[in-house]
């Protein structure tokens, strides 16, 4: 004889509960066996799949996008063993130098046909403190970043890669509300099924080999807004940095592809 | 690696996601069609599955079922849900003509993505054949015990019993087959 527990559970697995009876299965142990026991036995009737029309992939595709690119949504991080140091802390010191105004040069980008063609160098003009971009009305969040006491503004500097030629804007961010956003302007448009743009938060409490996951983003307009979504609590950013990488972003970035950066 | 694809999901991996979509889409996409009164109904569904997916990918535990299994359970869950809704069952083929298809000695294409499945045939080809027939009238065809019962002639008490009893069967013979596998 089955308990009052199996019994919701076989009843769900095959015909669902009622509002009452979900409240009674929540207050139990909950158990999936019964339910993959009926998928199990439903997928040993199915001679044939039949393939998805493509109109109705696509729309999986985009809400899936717009699903994982809502604000708050977590990004991914794959890629290459995190154990193997980056020298992060010659990018930055580059970079670092870079937005002073001395120009570097690194080594030539990998090509992409993912973007626009890559520069031969990495070569950043002099970047005077330039006055913050105008903005234009924030949203909510927004609004608290912009509002909060601590909160910098800094320009971006474009490197000579060329996705970001032209490409301009501001980061906004906030040590205190642990939050800020991106405007950025004329960054090439990427293929997120190809390459996607990540960005790094370098922290003065942490080595800058393992800058802090900013989030990954798209670029699918002239001039857009990115929340910025860091992974763990940043004690005093001391630059942005914005790089190519693959679908999802990664651990660990080898700087192939920098575009933009902004020194705090 | 099959069984990381869901965990990858979880952390919001974009390649992993239209990989996902691409591997099992045929598979939701065959399951609301089965379930739904319409082909625009079934492509409302699909969509409510894999929302409902990208919602529940952290759940996924590799060693309680695979990814197909899992997947095919968040969709039949929703399925079942939207059918609920309608307050009709769904409009299937005779249980004849589906019993007759149904590869129960452990068979078919889904079998191969799915080992559950062919386990779950082995355990049912070997019920007595009225509790095949409500429990396949059950799970596949989405028929309550009432309707079983009317279409069956059976009491209800006697087809409460039997599905109940035979889905515990096809749950053990799982959970056994999971045990020899380990």
């Amino acid at each position: 004889m089955t308990g009052r527990r199996e019994e919701l559970l076989i009843d769900r697995a095959l015909s669902g509960l009622t509002e009452d009876e979900r409240r009674e299965l929540a207050e139990r142990i909950d158990d999936a066996s019964f339910d993959i026991a009926a998928s199990a036995l439903e997928l040993s009737t199915m001679n044939e799949l039949e393939p998805m029309p493509e109109s109705l992939r696509a729309k999986i595709e985009r809400d899936a996008r717009a699903f994982f690119d809502r604000p708050g949504a977590r990004v991914v991080r794959v890629g290459p063993d995190p154990t193997k140091p980056v020298p992060w802390i010659v990018a930055a010191a580059c970079f670092a130098l870079a937005v002073a105004g001395w120009a570097v040069a690194a080594r030539r980008p990998a090509p992409s046909a993912d973007l626009a063609p890559p520069a031969a160098s990495i070569v950043v003009a002099a970047t005077p403190s330039a006055a913050p971009c105008p903005t234009a009305s924030p949203a909510e969040p927004i609004d608290r970043v912009a509002a909060a006491p601590d909160v910098v503004r800094r320009a971006w500097s474009a490197t000579k890669d060329e996705a970001a030629r032209g490409a301009s804007g501001e980061v906004v961010w906030s040590d205190a509300e642990q939050r800020g956003y991106m405007r950025i302007r004329g960054l090439a448009k990427n293929d997120a099924a190809r390459v996607q743009y990540q960005l790094w938060i370098f922290d003065m409490d942490r080595d800058d080999r393992y800058p802090v996951d900013g989030g990954v983003f798209d670029v699918a307009g002239e001039d857009v807004v990115v929340p910025i979504d860091a992974k763990v609590h940043v004690g005093r950013a001391t630059l942005f940095a914005i790089t190519v990488e693959k679908p999802g972003g990664v651990v660990v970035s080898k700087r192939e592809r920098i575009v933009l950066a902004a020194k705090i | 690696m099959h069984d990381d694809l869901l965990t990858r999901v979880a952390r919001g991996d974009r390649a992993a996601v239209n990989e996902c979509i691409a591997r099992y889409g045929a598979l939701v996409w065959s399951l609301a069609r089965r379930w739904s009164p319409t082909a625009t109904d079934a492509e409302d569904a699909v969509q409510e599955v894999f929302l409902e997916l990208w919602r529940s990918a952290a759940k996924y535990d590799p060693s309680v079922s695979s990814e197909a299994a899992f997947i095919a359970m968040i969709a039949r869950r929703r399925l079942i849900d939207r059918r609920r809704a309608r307050g009709r069952r769904v409009e299937t083929e005779p249980i004849e003509d589906s019993a007759a298809a149904a590869p129960l000695d452990g068979g078919g294409p889904t079998a191969e993505t799915c080992a559950e499945a062919a386990f779950a045939a082995r355990a049912v080809a070997q019920l007595r054949p009225e509790e095949q027939r409500v429990l396949l009238l059950a799970t596949c065809h989405g028929m309550s015990h009432e309707e079983i019962a009317s279409s069956t002639g059976m009491p209800l008490g006697t087809v409460k019993t039997h599905v109940r009893r035979a889905l515990m069967r096809v749950r053990a013979a799982l959970a056994g087959e999971a045990e020899v596998a380990s």
